[in-house]
């Protein structure tokens, strides 16, 4: 049976409420590193994925020093997560493999994905409360891994190809939404079986997911331009319209605040929404034109913008007053 | 033997087509992804199907006389923002091998038209 439905649409004005924003500082990566995913490291370290050049880039935020450590040959990493071992954890796509990078002594393990599982332009992963990684992979997969035994799964997801953006919730179930499949879905932690949520319209393309506080589901809908949340609890959704002519919501996170951090591509911003008051309390243009920031991540008092296209990484310092 | 090698090479995609179905299909009856279906788009003005929903550049574009030929597409392949200003095609990898994509595309597209 299908849950009800409920579905809110509201168009987010550019004058709207009061806004302010709080202080960012930018980061220099190496050029063509072509930052695509970031994600806190140890305290003071941002880690970012140097896609183009088959790195972990890691970034000291009080020197602003950028280092960066190779993966293998043919990596060509995408997604990057902190573990609860405290190591990097990178999705692959060149390498096809989950691949570890130690934060101590920079350390290389990778766990190449079954034999017979093809290359599948592994996307992002997510740790669940027992240490194991999932991960999507494009080509229509998705997966996990247990790092203490090393067992890996495949599964093929529903619709075929389009799995993207992954995330935990705070009870630690994980959660995925295809891109091309146009779906939000949920795993079963064990059979690793997916129930599919499908959207209030069909061909949103939703692109990445994140938790907020209370275990809501945010999604950011590329091809339709809405930012949306789904509350398991009751099958609700809601939806949000971002400003400008033809909006394209690419990535979202919500930060330990609830405030839901979406980057919108036509109008090449990032937008601070605040959850509670359901409405954009700040604005963050890229430092220049192109900035294509394709996922955010950060932690309490930081939130991270890699500027793929301009091989920056940006932080926003939320710990600091906003004005 | 010949000819059903040919259909083989023109019906397999080749591994740099994986930079593109995330966003592409060239499943004629596949649409409402979020980038345009691919199939028959040598030949074609840009932005003009009418079953997917272009950004106001590429729209632009295609009324501005641009029309895919392989050497248009090898362009826009190598530097979209470049040939579409503000078109939400995104870059590819340095390197990509944008000639296999778009040599598999016309093959294609040649032995569907025969």
């Amino acid at each position: 049976m299908h849950p009800i439905w409920l579905v809110m649409v509201a168009a987010l004005v550019a004058n709207g409420a009061a806004r302010a924003e709080h202080p960012v500082r930018l980061f220099d990566v190496p050029k063509g590193a072509h930052p695509h995913d970031v994600a806190p490291g140890p305290p003071g370290i941002i880690w970012y994925t140097a896609q183009w050049q088959g790195a972990l880039g890691i970034i000291d935020i009080r020197s602003g020093a950028v280092r960066q450590v190779k993966l293998g040959e043919k990596s060509s990493p995408h997604g990057v997560i902190q573990g609860p071992d405290g190591a990097a954890w990178i999705t692959d796509g060149g390498l096809n493999a989950i691949v570890r990078v130690d934060p101590k002594t920079d350390a290389v393990k990778a766990w190449p994905l079954p034999e017979g599982s093809g290359y599948t332009n592994l996307n992002t992963p997510a740790f669940d409360r027992k240490g194991r990684i999932w991960f999507t992979g494009q080509t229509g997969i998705y997966g996990r891994l247990d790092p203490a035994t090393g067992k890996m799964d495949v599964w093929p997801a529903p619709k075929g190809r389009g799995p993207y953006g992954i995330a935990a919730t705070p009870d630690g179930q994980i959660w995925y939404v295809s891109l091309a499949g146009s779906f939000l879905a949920k795993v079963d932690m064990e059979t690793g079986a997916t129930t599919v949520i499908e959207p209030p319209e069909a061909g949103v393309g939703p692109r990445r997911v994140w938790s907020d506080s209370k275990g809501r589901l945010w999604v950011s809908e590329w091809n339709s331009g809405h930012l949306s949340r789904y509350t398991p609890a009751t099958g609700h959704w809601q939806r949000w319209k971002m400003p400008g002519e033809k909006p394209r919501a690419y990535a979202v996170y919500v930060d330990d605040k609830d405030i839901a951090w979406v980057t919108e591509w036509a109008g090449n911003v990032t937008i601070a929404f605040d959850t509670k008051a359901e409405t954009i309390i700040g604005t963050y243009p890229g430092s220049a034109a192109k900035a294509e920031v394709r996922q955010i991540l950060g932690r309490p008092g930081e939130v991270y913008l890699p500027e793929s296209g301009l091989d920056k990484v940006m932080l926003v310092e939320t710990g600091k007053p906003a004005r | 033997m010949m000819l059903l090698a040919l259909l083989l090479a023109a019906a397999a995609p080749p591994p740099a087509f994986n930079y593109c179905i995330s966003c592409h299909s060239v499943d004629p009856a596949e649409t409402g992804l979020p980038a345009p279906n691919l199939d028959g788009v040598i030949g074609r003005r840009a932005g003009s199907r009418a079953d997917f929903d272009y950004s106001p550049a590429m729209r632009a574009a295609g009324a501005g006389g641009l029309v895919w030929t392989r050497k248009t597409l090898k362009r826009f392949l190598a530097a979209p923002d470049a040939t579409v200003p503000g078109t939400a095609m995104q870059r590819l990898p340095p390197g990509a091998p944008v000639d296999a994509v778009i040599d598999w595309l016309g093959r294609r597209q040649a032995s569907h038209s025969e």
